[in-house]
């Protein structure tokens, strides 16, 4: 047996190698910035979008593209993810923007809930994180559609459904015009822009219903515009971001995983388990099937799936960034609707893998 | 001759976009962004650089044209929360301490891989038939966990072979006193992901060793019996018998990255 005698090498990054005196601090803040500086390029890339759709896209194009059946509408936003690779940070934006333009609720909701799992990069990644189980990634996928589709016909026949932005008018496609300021963006909202009553104050105000004044003004101004609504859409999305990602470096730098494996094996209380664990670590559901994978030894196959589809429809992070712009009520009740379609799920197919129906 | 009014708020706002932006630039600059997220997210940061740095202009110019929110907003102080912390402590890998909270990869054989399937297997495959028995097998980052986990998976693999590897002591509930588990964080997207990977490994001295202090350990495999703390279940894993350790050695990359896909 030897003993040789030390070869410091530093780890990448200065100082990175420095011993904090205060240890779950240090790891605290070195998570916290990690969740800012994965998810601020796709808030940005969000808010992006969701500026572009507010200046260029017309309540009326959106009307137009609307499938006319109820359920192909619903499938096809539960799919659209395969369009338009979205994560659970950019997504909030989006569907609060389409909302605004008049995308049916149903709609809506079928979408922010299904774009951050049936999507390919994530699909791809739980291929990966499973060794190539096609069976796990199949069942993510439609265990997703599924409850996304599910979740948004329910909300589309509740009351609270039929207008769940805060502070707006009845937005159905096409009533929007007319609006200087769309039903989202007007005196009052919290974009971070004054909204002078002037209707030809150039700052960018909704220029969805009248796609042609933009056009007129071409491309540059159409440009400034995205970008001006842009920076002030990140801080209303930021701060809530910002908040999220504290509470998830909370709950990661305290909460001792190893402590639910206790009850791994039961069929409803593992599922329940790991859909809190998703709740509050808010990962990101390109990366969450990693993790899930180093739970599969522990927790039912019910709760490894509820884990990689809860998580990405709804944690902390993005429910704070959805109580931003949608009503409390409409969050609490979107929230109870996906937390029992998920219990459920899970816990049928725990049963399912135990032989336990049929 | 027309006065410019310019709006605190915006300009306050466009200064906080500009701060964000630096802060993000510096850290890639100085590879720094490493501690946080894995390669493959850089271009993402880049992205974020490049975009709140336009934000940033285009908000002051809306400052100068004075049309945007006149008073800075109280939220904006969120802003600054995460830069000060970030300042202040300096840029900073997750510590060994971040392994208490996280279940152990190796302790649940055959659940995951670390590159695509098939292109892993392989290397592992390639790198183990090309090795003499007596050559020293050393832990590459690149397969690094990939190697971990084959350990847990198929011991018999690794019996009587020369492996060499560094990581910091990590201790399970119920590990013999002169075991160790040798453990790297490996990151997938950015360190709220990190996941501990290790490799059990068995000397005398180990028994004296503090959690989180980091080592190089030379040894040779060995297929021996191992209970999962977490659910009890019995199995043979490969661990290994240490003959020579470097104590301090630590890699030169903070974290295990799996492969880029």
């Amino acid at each position: 047996m030897r003993e040789a005698v030390g070869r410091r090498r530093p780890p990448s990054g200065a100082g990175s190698s420095r011993r904090s005196e205060y240890p779950r601090l240090a790891d605290f803040t070195t998570v916290f910035l990690s969740i800012l500086l994965e998810a601020f390029p796709f808030v940005l890339l969000g808010t992006l979008i969701s500026s572009a759709i507010h200046i260029l896209v017309s309540a009326e194009t959106i009307a137009r593209i609307l499938p006319r059946s109820r359920l192909a509408g619903l499938l096809a936003a539960s799919a659209a993810g395969f369009a338009f690779p979205i994560c659970e940070c950019a997504n909030v934006p989006v569907t609060r923007r389409l909302l605004a333009k008049g995308l049916p609720a149903p709609l809506a909701v079928t979408f922010l809930l299904a774009v951050a799992i049936v999507n390919p990069v994530v699909l791809f990644s739980t291929w990966v994180a499973f060794g190539g189980n096609l069976g796990v990634v199949l069942l993510r996928g439609l265990l997703g559609m599924g409850i996304a589709v599910l979740t948004g016909w329910i909300v589309g026949s509740l009351p609270v459904g039929r207008q769940p932005l805060r502070d707006t008018a009845p937005g159905g496609a096409g009533e929007e015009q007319g609006w200087e300021h769309g039903p989202d963006h007007g005196p009052g909202c919290d974009c971070g822009h004054d909204h002078p009553h002037d209707h030809d104050a150039g700052h960018g105000g909704n220029r969805g219903a009248d796609t042609g004044r933009a056009g007129r003004r071409g491309a540059a101004d159409a440009a400034l515009e995205i970008l001006t609504h842009a920076g002030a859409e990140i801080y209303s999305v930021g701060r809530y971001l910002i908040l999220g990602a504290a509470v998830a470096a909370l709950m990661q730098t305290i909460l001792p995983r190893a402590a639910l494996v206790g009850v791994g094996a039961a069929p409803l209380l593992s599922v329940a388990a790991l859909m809190v664990l998703a709740y509050l670590l808010s990962l990101c559901s390109e990366a969450d099937a990693f993790i899930a994978a180093t739970f599969a030894g522990y927790f039912t196959p019910g709760a490894v799936l509820a884990f990689m589809v809860y998580g990405p429809m709804m944690d902390v992070k993005n429910t704070l960034m959805l109580l931003d712009g949608f009503k409390p009520r409409f969050v609490a009740i979107l929230l109870a609707l996906v937390t029992a379609a998920c219990l459920g799920a899970g816990f049928l197919v725990n049963l399912l893998a135990s032989g336990g129906v049929g | 001759m027309k006065r410019t009014r310019i709006s605190p708020g915006a300009a306050a706002w466009a200064a906080i976009l500009l701060a964000w932006s630096l802060w993000m630039l510096r850290l890639l600059v100085s590879e720094d962004v490493l501690l946080y997220v894995h390669p493959r997210m850089r271009v993402f940061v880049w992205f974020a650089v490049l975009g709140f740095l336009v934000l940033s202009a285009v908000t002051a110019r809306s400052a100068l044209g004075g049309t945007v929110g006149r008073a800075p907003r109280a939220g904006y102080a969120l802003f600054l929360v995460p830069l000060t912390l970030a300042v202040a402590g300096g840029p900073r890998a997750l510590g060994a301490g971040a392994a208490e909270n996280r279940l152990l990869r190796a302790a649940a054989p055959g659940t995951a891989q670390s590159a695509a399937p098939g292109r892993t297997e392989r290397t592992l495959d390639s790198i183990l038939a090309s090795a003499d028995p007596g050559t020293v097998l050393s832990f590459e980052d690149d397969f690094h966990s990939a190697m971990a986990a084959d350990m847990a998976a198929a011991p018999e693999r690794y019996e009587g072979r020369r492996l060499s590897l560094v990581g910091f002591a990590h201790r399970v509930p119920g590990l013999p006193a002169d075991r160790v588990f040798v453990t790297r964080l490996l990151i997938t997207c950015c360190a709220a992901d990190a996941e501990p990977v290790g490799v059990l490994a068995s000397w005398p001295g180990a028994a004296g060793l503090r959690g989180g202090e980091w080592m190089r350990v030379t040894g040779t495999g060995k297929r021996t019996a191992y209970r999962n703390p977490y659910t009890g279940k019995d199995s043979f894993v490969a661990m290994v018998e240490v003959d020579e350790v470097v104590p301090g050695e630590q890699p030169a990359s903070a974290y295990l990255y799996p492969g880029q896909f």
